[in-house]
């Protein structure tokens, strides 16, 4: 079975009442890049992961999990 | 509400990618058309090359302020950077391979056909990476 890397991206952005063109200026990257993880594209790198954890008051692990493992 | 540098750099890679899918399909109109006459001379190759990197310059964001730039080549278009690249390279192969079972049945030169191949290598490219941005911009 092929793994993949879910995240509660899309949630936890709403729940801080975030649009993605907010979320993707904090972390300093493009809107269409945080449309993309959102829609599950494309898995972010680590660095980039952390810093969109942070910037959302998360720990990395609440935020992106292997498909399977929830 | 985005930044002055947020909104132009969103705005870039909307024109971007639009340009990429305009100029690949323009190159693959315009190598076509020549296929019939007798093929591109050095000068064609010398403007086209030009204009590719010209656009390749302008599209990296070479000539904006590291801010701007550093927005537009973020992960997201890095990673459609890299599929069509990939896409260009096998594209490029399996066109190769084409033209190489091609000699069997027509006559045609070298020339001829790394013109066919890199046409279809760069176009194919182009718009794959042109598609690839508009689709993730995207909702």
């Amino acid at each position: 079975m092929t793994e993949r890397l879910l995240n509660a991206l899309r949630a936890e952005r709403e729940r801080l009442s975030l649009t993605q063109a907010d979320l993707a200026e904090r972390v300093g990257v493009s809107r269409k890049t945080i449309n993309t993880i959102e829609n599950l594209v494309f898995s972010p790198s680590a660095l980039l992961a952390l810093k969109i954890a942070r910037n959302l008051d998360k720990r990395v692990e609440d935020l992106f999990w292997i498909s399977g493992e929830d | 509400m985005q930044s002055v540098v947020a909104e132009r750099a969103e705005r870039l890679s909307k024109h971007r990618a639009i340009a990429a899918i305009i100029m690949g399909a323009i190159l693959a109109a315009t190598q076509t058309q020549r296929m019939d006459a007798s093929g591109a001379g050095p000068l064609t190759w010398i403007i086209t090359g030009v204009v590719v990197a010209i656009f390749l310059l302008w599209a990296s964001g070479l000539f904006r302020n590291t801010a701007l730039r550093g927005i537009l080549n973020d992960e997201g278009s890095d990673v459609s950077r890299r599929r069509s690249l990939m896409i260009g390279f096998w594209n490029m192969l399996a066109t190769a391979v084409v033209c190489y079972i091609l000699t069997y049945v027509k006559d045609y030169g070298p020339r001829d056909a790394i013109q066919i191949i890199m046409s279809v290598g760069i176009c194919s490219a182009l718009i794959s990476f042109g598609v690839a941005e508009r689709v993730s911009a995207r909702q």
